[in-house]
């Protein structure tokens, strides 16, 4: 009967539940989320690009060539670890399902 | 009965009461189990060979994909093992970091625990209720590391991220607030008539058992035995930190709940430790992509118990050789004693009482005897295999 106290309680207490699409909860501070490019900045080092584990990011230096595609990205930050000019940074997106392949590339 | 003579059903690979893929062959007597056959090996996806070919760093990441609960302990072995073969000792603050990651993964996976066990024998709202105060526990490793899962703390040097004096007192502030629901849950575990006619008695191991089968973890200590890595090898800072190992000795699935619950106050205890121990100072070392050649080991306590680390390398940027040996391999056997002569619908709760994770544990294949033959191999048929 130990959790009877518990149910009780329940019922005045207000859901610990959000209602998702509706009310969004704002991500904390440093989350690791769709990448922000600042295409400025980039000096096309490849760093980024031999850093990533699942190699989804494409480099040609030549042709100043930079592309990210989140289709294949784990968010580990790994990349925002080893940028020596700051461009790429881990942002707050987290919707990112889709329809258009389009979307899952960041140039 | 002998268990020739028994009806015999087939639990698994897919079943309702089995959260991941396993097959339990179950003999029955009527509705009291006589013997269980064991089978695993259906979640094999070839880890160990994909670590062979990616380099130190970039393994990392995939030994963070292990295990969705004990993420940072697998990485905090993996890193252990490869700073140990290449010599490097990562400074003081990246040490208190990963322990405090460490205790509140303990933290987030017994409340987890807690919740499943509830689940299984059928008291839903325990399941809900655990699974909100767990939710404390994942919003602050949020805050933390950027990440609920894939914490992304542990690198090889270091840690990847500080913990900074804003955010060690929001973590003060959820520990006090999780200390107090754990009293509660140890309160309901030991003394709620609903949870008790399930849990007590049922799912014995002795101590003996516990030994000749080569029990880790809560599992063990709810056996009565002292066997915690922290304690008995120490690694990181746990020698300078004050804490109690948790036994008990009831041996059955209420003894391994109290372990659990327990276990809790003890590692928010060690948290609250590091927050005041750490010396400010930097996060981590440059460790060379090359690593010189060597093999070791590295063992800590995962949340289920002992974890093992086997690194060798050949003297490259990728390791020749990773094994990972995770507390459920070592637990599973466990089942075998506990289930005999026990009733059919005690087994879910039986077999959670483990926190089995099979997806840690399958890294092996197991040759099939599709005869119901069993097989003896001793020293000569061992021997006359290496000659071939």
């Amino acid at each position: 009967m130990k959790m009877l106290t518990d149910i009780i309680k329940n019922i005045i207490r207000k859901p610990a539940t959000e209602k998702y699409p509706y009310k969004k909860e704002p991500v904390p501070e440093g989350f690791r989320g769709k990448q922000i490019y600042d295409k400025e900045k980039c000096t096309y080092c490849g760093l980024c690009a031999k850093a990533c584990p699942v190699h989804t990011i494409g480099v040609i230096r030549d042709k100043k060539f930079w592309q990210l595609d989140l289709s294949k990205c784990i968010f580990c930050g790994r990349c925002e670890d080893v940028c020596p000019t700051k461009c790429l940074k881990m942002g707050n997106g987290y919707e990112l399902a889709s329809h258009k392949k389009e979307n899952f590339v960041i140039k | 009965m002998s268990r020739e003579d028994s009806y015999s059903i087939p639990l698994g690979p897919q079943h309702p009461a089995l959260i991941e893929p396993e097959y339990l062959k179950v003999h029955l007597d009527g509705e009291t189990i006589v013997d269980v056959d064991i089978n695993i090996g259906f979640m094999h996806r070839g880890i160990e060979k994909a670590l062979q070919q990616r380099t130190y760093m970039h393994d990392r990441f995939l030994i963070e994909k292990i295990c969705g609960i004990c993420s940072s302990i697998h990485t905090l072995s993996y890193c252990g093992a490869v700073e140990k073969l290449a010599e490097v000792d990562i400074p003081e603050r990246a040490k208190y970091i990963r322990m405090i990651i460490a205790e509140l993964e303990r933290l987030h996976s017994h409340l987890l625990w807690v919740g499943i066990a509830g689940y299984e024998i059928g008291f839903d709202t325990v399941f809900q209720l655990a699974w909100r105060d767990r939710e404390i526990v994942m919003n602050i490793l949020e805050k933390i590391s950027g990440n609920r899962v894939s914490y992304s703390m542990n690198t090889i040097g270091g840690v990847r991220r500080d913990i900074s004096k804003s955010k060690a007192e929001e973590l003060h502030k959820a520990i006090d607030k999780i200390d107090a629901r754990i009293y509660h849950y140890i309160d309901v575990f030991t003394k709620d008539s609903t949870i008790i006619k399930r849990t007590r008695g049922t799912g014995i191991l002795t101590e003996k058992d516990a030994k000749k089968y080569s029990i880790v973890g809560p599992t063990a200590r709810g056996s009565g035995i002292f066997c915690d890595i922290r304690k008995d090898d120490t690694y990181l800072k746990y020698s300078t930190i004050d804490f109690n190992e948790i036994t008990h000795k009831t041996l059955d699935i209420e003894s391994r709940a109290v372990v659990r619950l327990k276990e809790l106050l003890e590692s928010t205890k060690i948290i609250r430790q590091c927050l005041n121990m750490m010396p400010k100072g930097n996060l981590s070392v440059k460790v060379p992509d090359i690593i010189p050649e060597g093999e070791t080991i590295f063992h800590a306590e995962a949340p289920r118990g002992e974890i093992l680390y086997y690194v060798r390398s050949d003297g490259t940027d990728k390791p020749y050789r990773v094994k990972i040996r995770t507390p459920t391999l070592a637990n599973i056997l466990s089942l075998k004693p506990m289930l005999k002569n026990q009733q059919l619908a005690d087994m879910p709760i039986i077999v959670a009482s483990i926190d089995p994770c099979f997806s840690c544990t399958d890294r092996v294949t197991l040759l099939d005897t599709k005869t119901g033959r069993t097989k003896t191999v001793d020293e000569t048929y061992l021997k006359s295999l290496k000659r071939q």
